[in-house]
């Protein structure tokens, strides 16, 4: 029995292009982030679950993440997730002797700017000397011991109240023991992070995206992650960008590509005046082509 | 198949032509009843799933709820996201719309009751915040006013805790429902934007938003007291004083005709005194300071008296009147303590270490700079420490201690440095470039110069690196007098030289 996603990855047509220059970048590093973007309609969430199943193909480890009009992520969601899903794509959850486990400072860190009077537990090497630490007791603070130490992330988004740490300085600090988790954890392996429906982010997440995240990326610190972003909205980059970022601006179907998906379908009575008339009445557009054809079958299928 | 595709065919016509609405309304003319009127009530959550869907439908069975949801997951216009359904936001979007018709608002009332009570049974605490949006999103749906008030308690949460993602979600769930809002509420959604757009310092937004509000006639004479305030803040932020000072005022003008509200007249006068403060108004400033402290007082508002008396004690510094400045940052210390405001207290302590080193009294200054950094370190507050550290800089140096003050200063420099605060750092290696340059350290100034420069470039103030190169340019010239000065004095000397000579070989 076939899935509903394996059912639409076989009735996915078109964005030929789109694959390819995806393929090409999981093949290469010159460029480690795609932006996708169109109108709603155009396909947008069908074109990634095809390059996620790609990556499913190609054993490449992946992290997902959508915007939803409920679910706001914010910058601690998206490192959150990000740090879950490359854990659960880990075979070996360890980076070398006398290192602490992938993403435990971090961890440590979460918790210590959420819980109140949490203690840190994860020291790290090469880590500045007048910073959170000044404040912290730190336990087992001894770098080589604490390989096995395991941080849960306690999982609270609010500031303690016992500190007053200004929230600048808890994104700047967090993503700064993000960032050298990720780049510490993600080393030989490819790992590919997907943003959908970015429009639906806030737009302080959207600057923390851009200005701390894909920054990274662009400025070589953050290697071996590929970022594909989709969302309705072309953005406007500066020239820095250009030798990180492509950008592909989805188009609507042509009538070749709705006869196609038509076949997928199993339509092929009138499959061509089909679809003369979807393509007249949706503009091409994917979404509104398939939810019509939805309508057809199940009005052929109470027929019969 | 040939009638089917007639069928169709006229239905697509009707979308072209625009009789039918769209796509969506295709597909439910096209279901069963039963399955499209169910469709439909998926599109009222945002989200949903084989409980929800019963929260919808109470007479349908768990098994029933779970095929139906099963066969909705089939359709294209419905996608599977965190594991739960939801109808693609176009659709959604479309078919809210519809629910919000007054045709349709009993039912789509009597389904949101349901919705509330179904958050409602949830545990909270386990279940996150999402959760709680969206109860309030179905409480808007159940009964405005109180999904309103739900919302503004919400909103008020998440900025007072800094979570701008937050505000964001929940205004913009509350704008799903524009179409019955009414002025009243539309105008309070607008006051939360346009708070939101200030706390990110998205100024011009802000007071678009505010300006809007100002004017709008049917907004409450509080609201539009408040939003003046509140344009009064992104004026001042701005540095813009004389227009602070314009809102503040009519905010107090407006604020007279107001009757029984929360509006406090205090804490409006305390800005208006900061804002002529800034301005270099002082006496005025004093006036209204003392103003507004008095009307604390008499309120018994602990929090606005060590405002006011905190404003009062800069202004005085200002003025250089040491003694009384420390007389108010010390009573606003005493409001503090009694509030049991332990970390708004170092930014006090800093400033009576300020007033210390005005009158030379060096060791109180360290005393209560020592303090402030204190308890600024207890709060994790490293911009906090870093400003203390800066101003003790200016102590030691004019104590001509300068090899401490350097050091002082390279702190202060690599904490602004640590949380990405680049111009304090810029202004933190200017300092420590003139602390070598009064060192007579010339280099060492040089070199902490230009990285000033470079800072304050990366942060986008090209005018003030090329302020500072030029002061660094200076630096070599200025060993010993200018070239303008040697001629002046060498010429002269020289002539008289010449002139003691003719006379000895006249003789």
């Amino acid at each position: 029995m076939t899935t509903v996603l394996e059912r639409r990855l076989a009735e996915f047509v078109d964005r030929d292009a789109e694959m390819q220059l995806f393929c090409q970048m999981l093949e290469t590093t010159n460029k480690n982030v795609l932006i996708i973007w169109g109108d709603s309609g155009l396909g947008k969430s069908s074109l990634l679950a095809k390059m996620i199943h790609e990556c499913a193909q190609r054993r490449v480890a992946k992290s997902e993440l959508t915007w939803t009009d409920t679910r706001p992520h914010d910058y601690l969601a998206v490192m959150r997730k990000i740090r879950d899903d490359v854990l659960s794509s880990l075979q070996n959850n360890s980076t070398g002797l006398g290192s602490p486990p992938p993403f435990a400072p971090f961890t440590d860190l979460v918790n210590y700017f959420t819980v109140e009077h949490y203690e840190l537990t994860v020291k790290v090497e090469g880590v500045s000397s007048i910073n959170v630490a000044q404040q912290a007791v730190i336990h087992n603070a001894n770098v080589g011991d604490i390989a096995g130490i395991l941080v849960k992330d306690v999982m609270l988004n609010t500031a303690r109240s016992d500190m007053a740490v200004p929230e600048t300085e808890r994104m700047a600090r967090l993503t700064d023991r993000f960032l050298e988790d990720f780049v510490r954890t993600v080393t030989s392996e490819r790992l590919v992070v997907f943003f959908d429906a970015v429009e639906k982010m806030s737009s302080d997440t959207s600057k923390w995206v851009w200005g701390e995240l894909l920054a990274a990326v662009r400025d070589g610190r953050l290697q071996n992650v590929t970022f594909v972003l989709c969302g309705q909205n072309k953005p406007e980059l500066d020239r820095e960008w250009d030798y990180a970022v492509e950008t592909k601006g989805l188009q609507p179907l042509s009538h070749q590509h709705i006869v196609d998906y038509l076949t997928r379908r199993g339509i092929e009575e009138g499959r061509d005046q089909l679809a003369t008339m979807l393509e007249v009445a949706s503009q091409g557009k994917i979404s509104q082509i398939a939810t019509l054809v939805d309508g057809f079958l199940k009005r052929q299928k109470s027929n019969e | 198949m040939s009638e089917l595709l007639q069928e169709f065919g006229r239905l697509l016509e009707g979308l072209t032509s625009g009789t039918v609405g769209s796509s969506t309304a295709v597909l439910l003319q096209l279901l069963e009843p039963e399955k499209a009127e169910h469709l439909r009530l998926c599109a009222i959550p945002h989200e949903f799933g084989p409980k929800i869907l019963q929260v919808l439908v109470p007479a349908m069975s768990t098994e029933q709820a779970e095929a139906r949801c099963h066969e909705f997951a089939e359709l294209s216009i419905v996608s599977s996201v965190n594991d739960e359904l939801s109808l693609h936001s176009t659709a959604r979007t479309e078919i809210f719309g519809q629910w919000l018709n007054p045709d349709n608002r009993a039912a789509f009332t009597e389904a949101s009751k349901r919705l509330v009570g179904y958050y409602d049974d949830l545990s909270i605490q386990l279940a996150g915040e999402w959760r709680l949006h969206r109860r309030m999103f179905h409480l808007l749906g159940a009964d405005l006013s109180r999904g309103f008030s739900d919302f503004e308690q919400l909103c008020r949460t998440a900025r007072r805790e800094s979570r701008w993602s937050a505000c964001a979600n929940l205004i913009s769930l509350v704008h799903e429902y524009d179409l019955i809002l009414g002025p009243e509420m539309t105008a309070g959604l607008s006051y939360h934007e346009g708070k939101l757009a200030s706390d990110l310092r998205d100024f011009e937004r802000a007071e678009h938003l505010f300006g809007a509000l100002i004017a709008d006639p049917t907004a409450s004479g509080e609201l539009r007291a408040k939003a003046l305030v509140r344009q009064g803040f992104v004026f001042g932020a701005r540095r813009e004083f004389d227009r602070a000072i314009e809102s503040y005022q009519a905010a107090l003008r407006l604020s007279e005709l107001l009757v029984g509200t929360s509006f406090k007249e205090y804490d409006v006068l305390t800005s208006l005194g900061e804002a002529f403060r800034d301005s270099g108004e002082l006496q005025r400033a004093e006036q209204l300071l003392q103003q507004s402290l008095t009307s604390a007082e008499a309120a018994g508002d602990l929090s606005a008296m060590a405002n006011a008396d905190n404003a009062l004690g800069a202004l005085y510094l200002r003025r250089r009147e040491g003694a009384t400045a420390a007389i108010y940052f010390e009573s606003s210390l005493v409001c503090l303590e009694r509030l049991g405001d332990r970390f708004r207290s170092a930014q006090v302590y800093n400033n009576l270490g300020m007033v210390h080193a005005e009158i030379g009294e060096w060791d109180k200054a360290a005393y209560y700079f020592q303090q402030s950094l204190d308890i600024k370190r207890q709060a994790g507050d490293t911009r906090g420490q870093a400003m203390t550290l800066l101003n003790q800089v200016r102590v030691l140096r004019r104590r001509n201690d300068f090899a401490q003050a350097v050091e002082v200063n390279r702190q202060a420099a690599a904490l602004f440095g640590e949380i990405r605060d680049t111009y304090c750092q810029a202004e933190a290696q200017r300092t420590l470039g003139r602390t070598y340059a009064a060192m007579n350290d010339l280099e060492s100034a040089r070199e902490a110069l230009e990285d000033a420069a470079s800072l304050f470039e990366r942060c986008g103030s090209g005018g003030t690196a090329d302020e500072v190169r030029e002061e660094a340019g200076e630096l070599g010239h200025k060993i010993g007098f200018p070239w303008w000065a040697w001629v002046t004095i060498i010429v002269p000397l020289v002539v008289i030289l010449l002139f003691i000579l003719v006379l000895i070989f006249e003789d």
